[in-house]
């Protein structure tokens, strides 16, 4: 989609382009990629760099814990069918939708040693409901030995993701309502791995 | 999603008395209260030391510190009511004492209120209870923690423009003028603030009235647009002039809201009426419209902050004589509403 010239001054033309957006949904890649879990860190993940975190991710070998959980109420993540304070790994494919089971979510622990499975995501962007995942892989058992490989999101509300499902760039619609958001989230996330 | 689960999100952030929390409060959570406090100030132990590092490093930075609006993570705690506030609600939902309360019908939530007519309130509800665990926000030397039953709390719910004018002139020391120049955000983002440092900033406060008013047919921004005398405060030329160089040229990557001064009959006519009419559109039309809209006009609040409107030093003394911007004197570290 092309990007208007001029300012929007009325709904009508809003309207026009929100239809437009609208045709053309797509998985949106996060700016988080290939971050190694840090011992007796917490990080604040913003999924899709709209300036406001969504998830935060807390890691802590003596304790132990690794826990992921939604920022606000309303983000959250799936969780088992038995333990809604055990988060879910999932395989590559699985879909995320309103059907999943979502909780706040917290413990990784069935991540621990089980190489690459995914996170099933929920969180609002606008006061919307949005699905995603975030790609992990735990090459030991350790809180710390694991690692967010990548992470994406559906940019349509409340339309269902596959996990793994492979991001499709659409430059011109991602800086019509993200790419301001996506740029300073990139920022911050860098400021915040090197801090 | 639709329309009416935005205004009853926005309706949430409520404080809400009634008879059965007064009663579910009696049993469940007034004997166990000292517990409940307890907990609150460990939690509120907890949200420091994790926010500790981003402190540390603003201060080791004062250059480049992290701005969120008018905040700076180096000044924590003062400014940050929001995020202290949703951190530790989100670990009073995991502790068991609280999901035992939870699980009798006890009401926990966050709300944002206005507090004594002076404050923007961000708080968390439990029951009949009013809990404050960002108590030393605007004052740091005061408590972390501030509690009270709500029959004995002095607050409102946020529910009009006029009455947010005021708090916020109170609270945030802006003076405020208003939207008259880009009238598509009017329905969200009505009001211009000049901050007492001088800079020209839209002002919101989490949108919450603005989505109440989506469900009662756009009476607020209306009742808004019928003050006169609020309507037809000329906001001072420099600034009017800085708008009109800067975004007169329309450029949508500059700013996505049209520059196009107008009258309050000019919004009324357009912007209102046909958001009126989008409103009695289906939900499948109307909601992502709704949604843009507010994540549009959210993004160039960003963006007029960013472009850092604001006089030399010698004319904001001259425009703070006039009193058309505040006095410097009491200019708020960290206080915001955003």
């Amino acid at each position: 989609m092309v990007l208007p010239k001029n300012s929007l001054g009325s709904v009508a033309a809003l309207t026009s382009l929100v239809l437009a957006q609208h045709a053309s949904a797509f998985v949106v890649s996060s700016s988080i990629s290939n971050y190694s879990f840090v011992d007796e860190t917490d990080i604040n993940l913003d999924i899709d760099g709209d300036g406001t975190d969504d998830f935060l991710l807390s890691i802590n070998d003596s304790s132990p814990w690794a826990e992921l959980y939604g920022i606000s109420s309303s983000n959250e993540v799936v969780v088992t069918s038995g333990d809604p304070s055990r988060i879910e790994p999932l395989s590559s494919g699985s879909v995320v939708n309103a059907g999943s089971t979502f909780n706040q979510g917290f413990a990784l622990d069935d991540f621990f040693s089980a190489g690459t499975n995914y996170v099933g995501i929920t969180f609002q962007r606008s006061s919307a409901t949005h699905y995603g995942w975030i790609e992990i892989n735990y090459s030991g058992g350790q809180p710390s030995d694991g690692m967010i490989v990548s992470a994406a999101w559906e940019n349509v509300a409340d339309t269902a993701i596959l996990t793994g499902a492979s991001a499709v760039p659409e430059p011109g619609t991602t800086a019509l309502w993200g790419g301001l958001g996506t740029a300073l989230g990139l920022l911050a996330w860098r400021r915040r791995k090197r801090s | 999603m639709s329309v009416a689960s935005l205004v009853a999100k926005a309706y949430s952030f409520d404080l809400a008395a009634n008879a059965t929390q007064r009663a579910l409060s009696a049993r469940w959570v007034t004997p166990r209260l000292d517990e409940i406090l307890t907990t609150l100030r460990r939690l509120r132990e907890e949200i420091d030391a994790v926010f500790a590092p981003k402190i540390a490093a603003d201060r080791t930075n004062a250059a480049q510190g992290t701005v969120y609006g008018e905040q700076y993570w180096r000044y924590y705690p003062i400014g940050f009511c929001r995020q202290i506030r949703d951190a530790v609600l989100e670990r009073m939902r995991r502790e068991p004492l609280i999901r035992e309360l939870v699980e009798q019908g006890v009401v926990l939530k966050p709300i944002f209120i206005f507090l004594k007519s002076s404050y923007f309130q961000n708080a968390i509800q439990l029951g009949h209870f009013y809990l404050d665990a960002a108590n030393d926000t605007v004052f740091p030397e005061k408590p972390k923690i501030d509690w009270a039953p709500l029959q004995k709390l002095d607050f409102e719910n946020l529910d009009s423009w006029s009455r947010f004018i005021e708090v916020a002139r109170r609270y945030l020391k802006v003076e405020i003028y208003p939207n008259r120049f880009f009238p598509l955000g009017f329905l969200a983002a009505p009001l211009l603030a000049i901050r007492p440092n001088g800079r020209l900033d839209l002002l919101l406060a989490q949108h919450q009235i603005p989505l109440k008013d989506l469900g009662d047919d756009l009476q607020r921004t209306r009742a808004l647009l019928d003050d006169k005398a609020f309507m037809q405060r000329p906001l001072p030329p420099f600034y009017a002039d800085r708008l009109n160089a800067v975004f007169g040229a329309n450029q949508f990557s500059q700013l996505p809201l049209e520059y196009a001064p107008s009258t309050p009959d000019m919004i009324r006519n357009g912007v209102v009426r046909e958001f009126r009419d989008l409103l009695h559109q289906p939900d499948a039309q109307t909601f992502p419209v709704v949604s843009a809209y507010f994540e549009l006009v959210t993004k160039s609040v960003r963006l007029l902050r960013q472009t850092d409107i604001r006089p030399s030093s010698e004319m904001l003394e001259q425009l703070r004589a006039q009193q058309l911007v505040p006095s410097a004197a009491e200019a708020p570290k960290g206080w915001s509403v955003d």
